[in-house]
């Protein structure tokens, strides 16, 4: 089992890369047929990669979220599954596998770095809550990532149609209207799954604990991203903001999803041993 | 952030101590502006809610029964070949049923379809069960009890004497008549030695009438309201002292630990206890699996499966006036007294909850969810269909439409609808 896991794991990793320079290569060269060799090298990193989390769930014995390495290669799948979904409904933005495709590799080197040895459930996390809990975090956290990307990407063609430039690259993806549409569905998506995050794990905590909040730093900070983000979703869909300023808020507020998911684990908290082994 | 992490950043840095401090979120959240902050919130959705609600349902009765003219943010338009606008329209409504739409009026010439109005119903629950959430909140903060109760393994005691520990001095919620007894606890090991679970056989019970509950992580025992989960466990060995003089003999149990067996083996842990009216303290070192290894003491393993105590007998100034190796079962004699190791037992501490909100709390959670979920599935969309006046082609087909969200979407939307008529109405 272990060998199955280790090859599917560097056979997705290879793929992620084979989509990389392929996407490059699309964008180096110009030539349009080597962008769907991209997207193809992605989806089939994708299938493979849900094989090595299956192997690691069939060796480990429970699902694979404790520690760095089980997380990040559960999370950079969340965001793939999010981005290939995303593309399936909008044929025009599969490009940004250009950005995310790296983002995943470095996200699983990031987890290789720790010792991927085999882990144990100890008594607090042997409870069904947990696989509702990560799992729905990690969607909500691809969701934002791709937002995010994308929103990056809407920016900078903003800023070349406003200079009336035409540049290639961004002729390739969606038009402003319709990818400023996906960001939010992203972004609401996103915030729908951060709900079911937080207060699957309220839930859980009152069996486990006692008490349903405990202003833990990653349950603060997880607060803190639902707020910001439900603040973005009222600007759009109940004040009416459009565009620019909008989508400018989709890019910043990922700051802020970066410490409750990188930097906070880290500091004393009940998530730390699910973060950091 | 932990108390311990606090004390070290006071000792390294005074500066980042004091920012850590000020943002601490334990701190925060019982600051009087966070109160103020909620209750603007609080504020803002309730009369948000009743704005939205009250809106929606004049709106209603405003258009029930005025024709909707310009309802447009999407116009197109397109030329069939029919000349009777009558059939037009019945197929047109045959092919917006096939694809969910519903249609809520309908005239010779004229269509208005709608889809998705659920999804205003959604967001009023997400924002319902926002305020649902604060009731919760501030009826666990005003009746919550928890406490942490301390049993020993084979002694049965009031629950009110267990209490070791309290959040909040709310002795009117305490029980008054239960009796708690610890069977056992159970710990379960895996290869690697991890901890993997915990298990404490409790009988519980008032007045005569007694339930023996199994206690786990996770698996909280209920219990008149109350809810107990294991938190921790140590051990409690059981001795015999004997005064040999006055050949008195008490047996008892002493909790050592505060914590799982990792902490014990810690090279310099030690716990101690005194035996009393003698003026003498026992420093004890516990030790799981006992070897002896070329005349040392050592452990080979965390688990408990040749546990022996290294005991040092000392006076009040530290002086040493016995010391031994003892396993279960085993004595050791100094000053005319006697100490006997009979048995390994363990202690368990136990989280003791009561809290009127979480139901509330929870309910109003999976509410958020349903609403939430409803709200984006369903966002509401609106068609409107208008046959106008015979060309040199046919009849003209008008379309305007109106989504609430994604009005881009909408547009492929409703270019898509225009391709699937246009076949229709032209194929037949």
């Amino acid at each position: 089992m272990r060998i199955i896991e280790a090859l599917t794991l560097w056979a997705s990793l290879g793929f992620y890369t084979v989509s990389s320079i392929t996407y490059l290569i699309s964008l180096i060269f110009k030539k349009d047929k080597y962008l769907d060799w991209g997207w193809k090298s992605i989806t089939v990193a994708f299938a493979i990669h849900t094989l090595a989390i299956i192997t690691r769930w069939l060796y480990v014995d429970h699902v694979p979220v404790i520690g760095r390495y089980e997380h990040t290669l559960l999370g950079g799948w969340a965001v793939i599954a999010v981005f290939w979904i995303a593309a399936r409904k909008m044929e025009k933005i599969k490009l940004a596998g250009i950005f995310l495709a790296p983002f995943v590799i470095l996200m699983i080197g990031h987890g290789l770095w720790s010792r991927p040895t085999r882990t144990t459930l100890t008594p607090p996390y042997k409870s069904g809550w947990l696989w509702i809990h990560i799992t729905f975090a990690w969607f909500a956290y691809g969701a934002f990532i791709t937002a995010t990307f994308l929103a990056v990407i809407y920016l900078l063609k903003l800023r070349k149609n406003q200079q009336g430039r035409v540049v290639k690259f961004y002729e390739r993806f969606a038009d402003l209207p319709l990818m400023e549409d996906l960001i939010v569905r992203l972004v609401a998506f996103g915030f729908v799954a951060q709900t079911i995050d937080i207060a699957s794990g309220s839930i859980w905590a009152a069996g486990l604990w006692g008490s349903y909040w405990g202003w833990d730093p990653v349950e603060t900070w997880s607060l803190l991203v639902w707020i910001i983000y439900a603040i973005i979703l009222h600007l759009r869909f109940t004040l009416g903001w459009k565009g620019k300023k909008l989508i400018w808020l989709v890019a910043a507020a990922i700051i802020i999803e970066a410490v409750s998911f990188g930097g906070f684990g880290y500091m004393g908290s009940v998530h730390t041993p699910l973060l950091i082994k | 952030m932990q108390p311990q992490e606090l004390q070290r950043l006071e000792d390294s840095n005074f500066i980042i101590y004091r920012l850590a401090l000020l943002l601490n979120p334990q701190i925060i959240a019982r600051s009087f502006y966070f109160y103020i902050i909620w209750l603007l919130l609080l504020n803002s959705v309730v009369v948000c809610t009743y704005r939205r609600i009250k809106g929606h349902l004049s709106a209603q009765k405003n258009t029930r029964f005025i024709k909707p003219v310009a309802i447009s943010n999407h116009e197109n338009s397109f030329n069939c070949n029919k000349s009777d606008s009558k059939t037009t329209i019945t197929e047109i409504t045959d092919y917006l049923k096939t694809k969910r739409w519903r249609i809520n009026h309908k005239e010779d010439d004229l269509i208005i379809a709608g889809h998705g109005k659920i999804g205003f119903w959604g967001s009023i629950l997400f924002h319902l069960s926002l305020i649902l959430l604060f009731i919760g909140a501030v009826i666990t903060g005003i009746t919550r009890l928890d406490a942490q109760i301390l049993l020993t393994e084979g002694y049965s005691i009031p629950l009110i004497q267990s209490v070791v520990r309290m959040q909040k001095p709310l002795v009117g919620q305490l029980p008054q008549g239960e009796i708690i007894s610890l069977k056992k606890i159970e710990t379960h090991y895996s290869k690697e030695e991890i901890l993997t679970d915990i298990y404490a056989k409790l009988v519980v019970g008032d007045y005569g009438a007694f339930e023996k509950k199994t206690s786990r992580v996770n698996g909280a025992v209920n219990f008149n309201g109350y809810s107990i989960m294991p938190k921790s466990y140590g051990i409690a060995p059981n001795f015999s002292f004997v005064d040999l003089k006055k050949n008195q003999k008490a047996d008892f149990n002493i909790n050592l630990g505060d914590w799982l067996p990792e902490r014990w083996v810690k090279k310099g842990v030690f716990d101690s206890f005194i035996l009393p009216n003698t003026g003498l303290k026992v420093i004890v070192q516990f030790v799981p699996n006992l070897k002896i290894v070329k005349g040392k003491t050592t452990s080979h393993g965390k688990l408990v499966k040749n546990p022996a105590l290294i005991l040092k007998v000392v006076d009040k100034q530290d002086k040493k006036v016995a010391d031994g190796l003892l396993k279960q079962g085993q004595s050791m004699d100094f000053n005319n007294y006697r100490l006997k190791f009979n048995r390994l037992d363990y202690w368990g501490a136990f989280t003791m909850v009561r809290d009127s909100g979480l139901p509330i709390v929870v309910f109003s959670l999976v509410l958020a969810i349903i609403g939430l979920s409803i709200r984006f599935v369903f966002y509401e969309k609106k068609l409107q269909i208008i046959i106008g006046k015979k060309t040199g082609k046919g009849l003209k087909v008008n379309f305007t439409g109106k989504a609430q969200y994604f009005p881009a979407l909408f547009n492929q939307e409703i270019n898509k609808i225009k391709e699937d008529l246009t076949e229709i109405l032209e194929s037949k």
